[in-house]
């Protein structure tokens, strides 16, 4: 049986005359790899043992969340008890707080941040090195005009996103989190005013990117998609109608050609979404746990925590969520593209 | 990474000197409106600066380049499949005319140029082998009228 298979896929590798070395999708990232199913003919199986891997490797993670958590909970805890001391002035109970679950909440938030700005980094590169593959697939395939604006949209608004993230999202989370805590620390409205406002310029700076990109690539393709077709099926007309003989073997050769690349392109193309995919994954299941951890934290803080603490707390939870946001919004902006590079030629 | 830190270090200080001045200025009604909209000022510059340096020329040259990546990796795919399909279709080409020869038990070689236009029709073909005179007739018609290439453009050796 193996030795059909074997036999069958080398007769396959005959059929296909399109120079398949030159449209494989570059390898997965390493700290991906282990992500990575061997065999990825097949998106749905190959997303789902992308999933069951990264769950798999999740459990440690958990109980490192779980307990910087705990160690958050006992701090809380021991400054409300404190705070029934007659003798200790409310305000340096609160300063004192605010300072142990900074402390506590720097390291694991700057691990995140150093984490999720990595992840944009491996993303982007990744796509760096994707994008020519499926351009050169698609303009085989006889989309020229669609492979051309999708290349320039993605090439631009890869560089545009992780550039705005490492340059300027990445700093200003740090800044966030600088104001956050001396907001906490010394109640001010100003401050609390400026970290609402940082936020928000984040948020939306990362949408707006998103929405443009996608609005562009929704109106472009429809576009190109058309008129590469319409190229496509005026050029196979005037082919086949010049000679009987000749013209049908011109047709039946670029015939095959068309359905090579379209062969090679969707295996690149099926390599590249779950090769995003691997690199997401990880990242996003660390930080997304820290994220509804230090919220459901907040959530018992309310109980018997400060005002402050809880803020605070909320504010870390926040910076938690635009780090998700941020590795999302590169992610998802690869996949959109490779699919609109799969969609191809209508 | 210098002037990241630089850009944080400034809008942290400006943060921290507009919430102490605020605070110092805050019991008096009308001075500190006017302290609030100085600060908030201060801070938006601060937080915008970095945007407003950025160089349109840089951003139009970045596309040129991006543009001009995209058109070569287009044209080296194109030249690919058209290489691959020159190939088919030579092959092709060539098995129709040993094909439509062995039929008159004749026996030959063919080799098929096809033109650089953009038609990839085939242009010149050159054909070996032992025919008789008649058959070689035969076969020339065949190849005029299936495929398209005159007579003259036929080379028999």
């Amino acid at each position: 049986m193996r030795k059909i298979v074997v036999t069958v896929l080398a007769l396959l590798l005959f059929i296909i005359p399109v120079t398949a070395e030159e449209y494989l999708a570059p390898t997965a990232p390493e700290r991906a790899q282990k992500y990575m199913p061997s065999d990825t003919e097949s998106f749905a199986d190959g997303l789902w043992f992308v999933i069951k891997s990264a769950i798999k490797e999740f459990n440690p993670n958990l109980a490192e969340a779980a307990k910087l958590c705990i160690k958050l909970l006992a701090i809380i805890i021991l400054v409300s008890i404190l705070k029934n001391f007659t003798g200790i002035s409310r305000q340096v109970v609160n300063l004192v707080c605010t300072l142990c679950v900074a402390t506590t909440l720097i390291q694991s938030t700057n691990t995140m941040i150093n984490l999720g700005t990595q992840t944009v980094t491996e993303t982007s590169e990744y796509g760096k090195i994707l994008l020519p593959v499926m351009t050169a697939a698609l303009a085989a395939q006889g989309g020229s005009t669609s492979s051309a604006t999708l290349y320039t949209g993605t090439a631009f608004f890869n560089a545009l996103l992780s550039t705005g993230i490492t340059k300027l999202i990445v700093p200003m989370v740090y800044i966030n989190m600088v104001l956050c805590i001396a907001n906490s620390a010394v109640g001010n409205d100003m401050l609390n005013n400026l970290c609402k406002f940082i936020k928000w310029l984040m948020t939306w700076s990362l949408k707006i990117i998103l929405y443009v990109f996608t609005g562009y690539l929704s109106i472009t393709s429809v576009i190109t998609g058309t008129t590469d077709a319409a190229v496509l099926k005026a050029t196979k007309l005037t082919v086949s109608g010049v000679v009987p003989v000749v013209g049908n073997i011109v047709s039946d050769a670029s015939e095959t050609i068309i359905v090579s690349a379209k062969i090679v392109k969707n295996a690149a193309g099926i390599y590249g979404l779950l090769a995003i995919a691997a690199i997401w994954i990880g990242p996003f299941l660390r930080i997304g746990v820290q994220y509804l951890l230090l919220k459901l934290l907040a959530g018992i803080c309310e109980m018997f925590g400060s005002k402050e603490t809880t803020s605070l707390i909320k504010d870390f939870s926040g910076i938690m969520g635009i780090l998700v946001a941020m590795i999302g919004t590169i992610c998802l902006l690869f996949l959109v593209s490779i699919i609109c590079f799969l969609k191809g030629v209508t | 990474m210098g002037a990241i830190s630089g850009y944080i270090l400034t809008v942290i200080c400006i943060a921290i000197v507009s919430a102490i001045v605020t605070r110092i200025c805050g019991n008096n009604q009308a001075v500190g409106n006017i302290i609030k909209l100085i600060t908030a000022v201060a801070m938006t510059i601060t937080i915008i600066a970095p945007f407003l340096s950025i160089s349109v020329d840089g951003l139009s040259n970045y596309m040129h380049t991006i543009e001009m990546d995209a058109n070569g990796i287009i044209s080296r795919a194109q030249e690919q499949a058209e290489n691959d399909l020159q190939a088919i279709i030579t092959e092709k080409v060539e098995t129709y005319i040993i094909n439509k020869a062995a039929t008159y038990d004749a026996e030959i070689s063919v080799s098929v140029e096809i033109s650089a236009s953009d038609s990839l029709i085939p242009d010149t073909i050159t054909i070996e082998g032992e025919v008789s005179p008649y058959i070689k007739e035969i076969l020339v018609k065949i190849i005029e009228d299936d495929l398209g290439i005159p007579e003259d453009r036929q080379i028999w050796k």
